[in-house]
This record gives C-alpha cells, structure tokens and sequence, in this order.
C-alpha cells in the first residue's frame, strides 16, 4: 500500500509463516521532526491482527516500536523525507512456532485446524496410519506382480502373509465425545461415566484428533441446570470434562455461536481438549485469556480506552454474561489496581443477575479485593465467593486462578473460605491454566490385574 | 546479623529494598547427587540432576544489586542469598562482610528461615520493596513448585523439601510492603502434573498469609516475572548464568528502562525488556525459551545513571560480511563506539554472520545524545561504498539496517 508522503504504514504479520495471531499489537512511535528536535514526538497506536495502520509524521527521524503480545519489542528507525512513503511489515522472526491456539484459529478451514495442531503437538497419527496402508498396498502390488523378491541373503526367508487384505491395519482409535447437561462436577470425585450424556458428531478427524461444533442457542443465560459439558473420552482411557461457554451470543450481530472443540490425544501438556468460540469482536480478547495470560494484554491498555469493548461489552451483559465476565477477566488484568472503572459496579450487578455463574461472581470479587472501597468489601468479597462456590465449576480457567488466590487471601478473616479454598485448589489441580474455558481432566481408570 | 543468610544490610531509618536471591545448583538426592542411591531417589529425581548454572546466576545477579541496583525511592536496604553447590558457598563482595561468611545452602528449612527474616526485615514499613529471586529445578503440577536442595531426601514425601510458589506469592501479598518483585527461574515441565490431577499442590507455602486488614485490605502490588513460560523448559550454561539471567542482567541494569517514566526500570518495561533479550539469546543457543508475567503490576525497579543499548547492525547485502569493514557510531563528531569487523576464516562460521553488535552508551536521554550515525567503512579492495544510515538509540535494542551500494 502507499501512503502519502510524509507518513509510515506499519502491519503486523504474526510469527513468521504463521497466519493464526489474531491479537493486536500496540506500534510506539517516538522522534524527532526536522527543526523541532527539542519536541520529540510520540504517537502510540493499535495495530489489529492482519491489517495496516497509517501514521502521518513530519519529515525528521524516528524510532517504531512494536510490543508484541509475548511482550517483546521489534523495532526500525525510519527517516522521512519530503516524499517518503515507508511501508513497515513487522513478523516475529524469533520462536516460529509459539505453540497452538484454537481460539487464534477459529474461522479457518477444519483441516487447516486439524494439520496446524497435530504439527504444535507433534501428532503422527494420520501419518503413522497412512505409512502403514502404503506398506501394505506396496506389499500387494508386489505380491500381484508374480511373488515376492528372491532373498539376498541366504537363509533369510520371506515371511509372506497369504491374506495381505486381513492384515489391514485398523485405523487410530479415536476419542468419542458425549453432551452432559446440568452437571455439577466434584473435583475430588472420579470422572462421571456419562452414560447417560447423547452422542456428538464430529465435523472432521485427521488421525486420532478431531473437530466438533456444538451448538446452543438458548434465549436464557445459563443456569446450573442448563450448563453444558462435553465429556471427552480419550483412546486410552483419561477423561476431559469441557465446560461449553454456551449460549454464546455474538457481539456484532447478535447471531448464536457454537462451541468449537479440538481434541488431540497427543497434545503432552495440559488438556487433549481445547475450548473456543468464533467471535470477531471478542476474539483478541479470547485470545489472550487463551494463552493464560490475560494481563499481557497490558500494552493495548490505551486502545481500550479509546475503543471501550471492556466497557461495551460489560455493559451489555444481558446478551452475553459470559463475555462480559471474559472481558472483566482482561479488564481486571490490565487495569491498575488503584484506578476505579467506570464498569466496576456493574460486575456486582451481574452477579446478581446471573447467580449461577460462579465467574461473575469471582470478578465481582476481584474487583472488591484489588480496589476496596470501604472496610466492608472484603466481607462483600468473602459473601461473592461464597456464591461463586455454590455456582459450581467457574467457566474459565482464569476463574479459578483467581477463585483459588483469593478463598486464600481472604481465609484469614474468613476462616470457613479455608476450606473452600482447598477445594479450589484440588480443582486447580485438574485444569489447564494455559486455556480460555475450564477443562478438567481425570487419569485414566486403574486396571485391575 | 543473626540471619547466616544475610550478606549486606543498612539500618538507615528509611524506605529500602530487601533482596533475598536463592541459587539451587547441587542436589543430593537427583541423579548424580552425592545421596542418590536407591531405587526411590532415582524414580523420584524424574531425570533431574545437577546444576551449575542456578549459584554462578544468583551471584552475578548479587554483585548487581550491590553494585549497579539504584533506587533513589527505596536504596538497597538488604540483601541475603542461599547457595547449594558442591562444597558449603561463600559470597565475598567490597560492601559485604569480611572475611566471608558459609552461607545456608538451600534446604526447605534454610528457605523458610531465609524467608521469614526477610519478611521481618522488610515489614517496618509498607513502603519498601521486596525482591526474590529463585534459580534451581522446577516443574509444574497446577502451580510452580521449586526445588530446594534437599527435594527428594524424604522417599516417602518427596516434595517435603520443594515449594509451592503460587501459594508463597499470595502468602506474601498479604505482608506488608506494598511492592513485591519476584523472578523465577526454573523449568515449569508437567512432569508430576497427571500423577497428581484433583490433588492440592505439593510443596511448603513458607509463610503463613494474614489478614488484609493489616494491608489497608488491599493485597501487595506484585510483579512476577517466569524464565520461561507454561509447561515449558528454561536453561542455563555449565559454569555460566542461565539464559534467563543474562537478559534479566541486561534488562535491569537499563534494558528495561521506560521512556514514559523518566528512564526508570519499571516492572512492565522489563517483561518487555526480558522478552526482547530472551528471543534473541534462545534463538542463538536454538532454543525456545519464552519468559512470562505470572503478575504484572506496574511500578520502579531502578534509576540507572546511564543506559546502554545494544545495536546490531545488519545489512540488505549480506555479502557485506564476506570481507572486513569498519564500524563506527558516531554521536555529533564524537566516535562513541566503533569495531573492525575481520570476517571468520571458516565458510560456515561466514555463513553464519547476519549481524555485528556494538554496545552504545547515551551520556542522557535528550536528543543529541540518543541519535547516531552509523558508518560501515569498506576495505580499498571491496566492491562495496562507504555508507551511513542515522538511528535513535532507546532500549531495549536497537537495529540498524545499512543501506549498501557498489561501489562505481
């Protein structure tokens, strides 16, 4: 693209070789315009995942800064002339492969989905089956041809299998996955068997790891005895719970979305199961929260100001109370703990709108504890929790981060929290911090010799 | 100094900073250690073994803290260390004691005593500031858990002699200083982590929490900053400091110094800091190795009196660094630094040349004294012309990208 004279267009491309970074970067641009060098000139700007920004600047030299989501800096200097018409694009050209994330994904084909994750977890399934299918069509073309190969060395045998067509290899196993309404998981309990949960079909497989869209679009928010959960059962036996952030309603066009759900048995950390829903606004946000880093969504603090999603979509919570707890999640991480928002207060209604979602409760909380007000909000703080406790498993990880943190911090004053807060701590030790939605797993069943 | 821990203390009546480093290197019950023995130690040390990097890192990082830490807010007002080598650790420096003390070796009872004096001295005023620093073996299994020296003597309990850092941090936000940096440098692998689904974190909490009332009710600002990120490893050379201490070395003595405040050293401009030294250094040892923010609670590490920004000087010729050339960066008419580039002998240690450093001092932050120009100077025989491409230097690096033509 050119621009007009006297100006810079900066772009952000992701990793290089990757197309899947759909978080924003914040560009800092800081200099010095010919004849007013003793007015440096500083301009900050958001630059959205996979589009151009513009940024006229007097001729005089600069320095471009890119914060990065991981937090680290790429940087040019840029001299502009009376004609200059600088197109920056930035990659990561450090760390190539920053490991998979659904949410960063969605949106793109199910196979490109599929192949991107079996390569971040080094998934050889679809290929070991397919290497085996070869040998054996090799193997019968050799035989159709007139017999096998005369050995070269003496002695050696060849071993042929008269029926090649019985010696077919099975394909993987592969995991099965059921839908369990109204479910209260016990994280000290064994996973539930689940019998009694409907079948789902899956959208694509590639190997053993596979795709399903559930959809919901349910008018009424989520209460206990709504909740849905996929229950996912492993070729070895382990068990993932997935809570299903549904309904989800969109944030621009108010249309439902399904759940999105990714499972790769070969994924060797965290959960097989990952979580995710395809929503434009929403989804840096999303993004953030799935990389279990929330606050790393620091730099964009500016922009959030300018552009208020946190605010807007805390505001209209009734539409989607999960996202308004998503954005209270980052808003909390971001903003400094001293700083009183605009939309603290409205966290304390959305727990009194929506009782059964243990997140808006926990947020509630949060804000209660980093920015107290009065010597009652720790009380407060201690009754939300309490609530979120009764609410059940909170729908995202980061929830019960910060459900754990603070049951404890609070348990001095408060002693009946200490027990909860052993509680959450046994079900901190079942899910993956670095996901968006909670997913508990269960060790495979002991076999009985 | 009753605390055997303590190296340097100032009892000025004042705010200050309080610097407890803690370095793991020698592990009697992981392979290779003095005391594994048995069938049990071996299953318990899960492949671990020994470490050189974690004493040589905590020490470097000791010797800034006395000599290059500057906080004209809260000084330095006292900074103890634990070390686990081979042989009982001493630590000698100009502004510690003489003749230099044993220090405690690291033991879960060494770091709960090292803790809890710490927490004391630090307590007299909620203006101080608090740092930790641990470097050793981790692994992950809901929270951090950080191995002290004697992980694994108890077969029956391994993880009697590890700590559970999540639990540690949020103890420790309910004390009093308001400021609270913690750096944790150790692998966060899920080694443990399926063996122990539903079950609460192994490891010590080291401190009890207390009430919030005593804090105003609100928690401490934290900041904490991990070598590397979620269920991932982190590294260190044999004898040398970790990767992750190098950049943190870089990035505190003025890599992490923030433009929008005054050229202090603030805890988010060092994550970005960390994570622009980190790419950089795991990708040369053709690692991967991503620092993350478990916290990231903005406030002042350190003032430097002058910062230093690594240039590297590229070009859009690669062929440039197939012969020698000069480098020089010149700030007005004054040479700040300069290089003479003499190509490696072999073809692909050539090959492997993309870029040259040079280290670049600005006497102040103002504008003369933050732009360069810099020259590359062919030899008389290169096909290549002298050029010059003029550059702002500001941290945490910068890069110069030299426009070069033939020469007529």
């Amino acid at each position: 693209m050119m621009i007009t004279p006297t100006g810079i267009t900066i772009s952000f491309g992701g990793a290089r070789g990757r197309s899947d970074d759909s978080r924003p970067v914040v560009a800092q641009i800081f200099g010095f315009a010919r004849g007013a060098e003793d007015e440096p000139v500083s301009h900050e700007m958001v630059v959205p995942a996979g589009e151009t920004v513009e940024q006229k600047l007097d001729e005089g030299l600069y320095n471009v800064q890119l914060t990065l989501p991981s937090g680290r800096i790429l940087q040019r200097n840029v001299k502009i002339g009376p004609e200059s018409n600088e197109v920056f694009h930035f990659f990561e050209d450090f760390v190539p492969n920053a490991g998979f994330s659904l949410q960063e994904s969605v949106g793109r084909s199910d196979e490109e989905v599929l192949v991107e994750a079996a390569a971040a977890s080094g998934n050889t399934s679809l290929a070991d089956y397919q290497r085996r299918m070869r040998w054996v069509e090799d193997a019968t073309r050799t035989w159709q041809r007139g017999g096998p190969v005369p050995p070269k060395r003496p002695g050696v045998r060849y071993r042929v299998n008269p029926d090649l067509e019985a010696n077919l290899p099975a394909p993987p196993d592969t995991p099965t996955v059921r839908l369990l309404i109204g479910l209260a998981p016990d994280p000290a309990a064994e996973a539930p068997d689940g019998s009694d949960g409907a079948f789902i079909g899956f959208e694509k497989f590639h190997g053993d790891s596979g795709l399903w869209r559930i959809p919901f679009a349910g008018p009424e928010p989520p209460t206990r005895q709504t909740r849905r959960w996929a229950r996912v059962e492993l070729p070895d036996g382990r068990v993932e719970l997935a809570s299903l952030p549904l309904p989800w309603c969109r944030a621009d066009d108010d249309e439902f979305e399904p759940a999105e759900l990714l499972v790769d048995p070969a994924r060797g950390e965290g959960a097989a199961t990952t979580v995710a829903v395809h929503d434009r606004r929403l989804g840096g946000l999303l993004a953030y929260l799935d990389r279990g880093q929330a606050g790393a969504a620091g730099p964009l603090l500016q922009e959030l100001e300018s552009d208020p999603l946190i605010r807007d979509t805390i505001l209209e919570k009734t539409k989607n109370p999960l996202a308004a707890c998503a954005a209270a999640y980052v808003g909390l991480a971001v903003y400094p703990p001293n700083e009183r928002e605009e939309w603290d207060v409205w966290l304390g209604n959305c727990m009194t709108i929506f009782p059964d979602i243990p997140d808006a409760a926990i947020v509630h909380a949060r804000r209660l504890v980093l920015r107290p007000t009065s010597e009652g909000d720790n009380a407060r703080a201690a009754d939300a929790l309490r609530q979120a406790c009764a609410a059940g498993v909170p729908y995202f990880s980061t929830g019960v981060l910060l459900l754990r943190e603070m049951l404890v911090l609070l348990s001095p004053d408060h002693p009946d929290l200490a027990a909860r807060a052993v509680e959450a701590d046994r079900l901190a030790g079942r899910i993956d911090p670095s996901q968006a939605f909670t997913v508990l797993r269960y060790a495979p069943p002991r076999k009985v010799s | 100094m009753a605390d055997p821990a303590l190296i340097f203390s100032d009892e000025a009546d004042r705010a200050g900073t309080h610097v407890l480093l803690i370095g793991i290197g020698d592990y009697p019950w992981l392979e290779g250690g003095a005391k594994c023995k048995t069938p049990e130690h071996h299953e318990n040390a899960m492949g671990m073994g020994q470490l050189t990097s974690p004493p040589v890192s905590m020490r470097r990082l000791a010797d800034w803290f006395l000599d290059g830490f500057a906080n004209p807010d809260r000084p330095l007002a006292s900074l103890a260390m634990l070390l686990s080598e081979k042989k009982a650790a001493t630590y000698a420096h100009a502004r510690a004691p003489a003749p230099a003390k044993v220090l405690p070796r690291g033991s879960i009872d060494d770091v709960k005593k090292a803790v809890a004096a710490w927490v004391k001295r630090a307590a007299g005023r909620r203006d101080n500031g608090l740092i930790f620093g641990f470097c050793g073996h981790g692994v992950q299994s809901s929270n951090p858990v950080l191995l002290c020296r004697d992980y694994g003597s108890n077969t029956e309990s391994r993880f009697d002699g590890a700590i559970d850092f999540e639990q540690f941090r949020i103890a420790l936000s309910t004390r009093q200083p308001d400021y609270q940096l913690l750096l944790v440098d150790a692998c966060r692998t899920p080694d443990v982590e399926n063996s122990l689904l539903g079950q609460a974190t192994p490891g010590s909490r080291l401190i009890d929490g207390v009430s919030l009332t005593t804090r105003d009710n609100a928690p401490a600002m934290q900041s904490v900053e991990f070598a590397t990120s979620l269920y991932t490893q982190s590294w260190g050379a044999e004898n040398a400091p970790s990767l992750f201490s190098e950049a943190l070395l870089e990035a505190l003595a003025s890599g992490g110094a923030d433009r929008n405040d005054q050229w202090w050293v603030t805890t988010s401009q060092l994550h970005a800091a960390l994570a622009t030294y980190m790419a950089r250094i795991s990708q040369a040892e053709g690692l991967v190795q991503r620092p993350a923010a478990g916290q990231l609670q903005n406030f002042r590490i350190s003032k430097p009196d002058r910062i230093s920004v690594p240039l590297y000087v590229r070009s859009t010729e690669p062929a440039i660094w197939a012969g020698p050339l000069r480098l020089e960066a010149r700030r007005g008419d004054l040479c700040a630094e300069e290089m003479d580039y003499v190509p490696p002998g072999d073809a692909a240690a050539l090959q492997a040349v993309s870029e040259c450093t040079l280290r670049l001092t600005n006497p102040s932050q103002k504008v003369a004294d933050v732009v360069y120009e810099v020259h590359a100077k062919f030899a008389p025989n290169s096909p290549f012309a002298d050029t010059v491409e003029q550059i702002i230097a500001y941290p945490p690096e910068v890069t110069c990208e030299l426009p070069v033509g033939k020469r007529p």
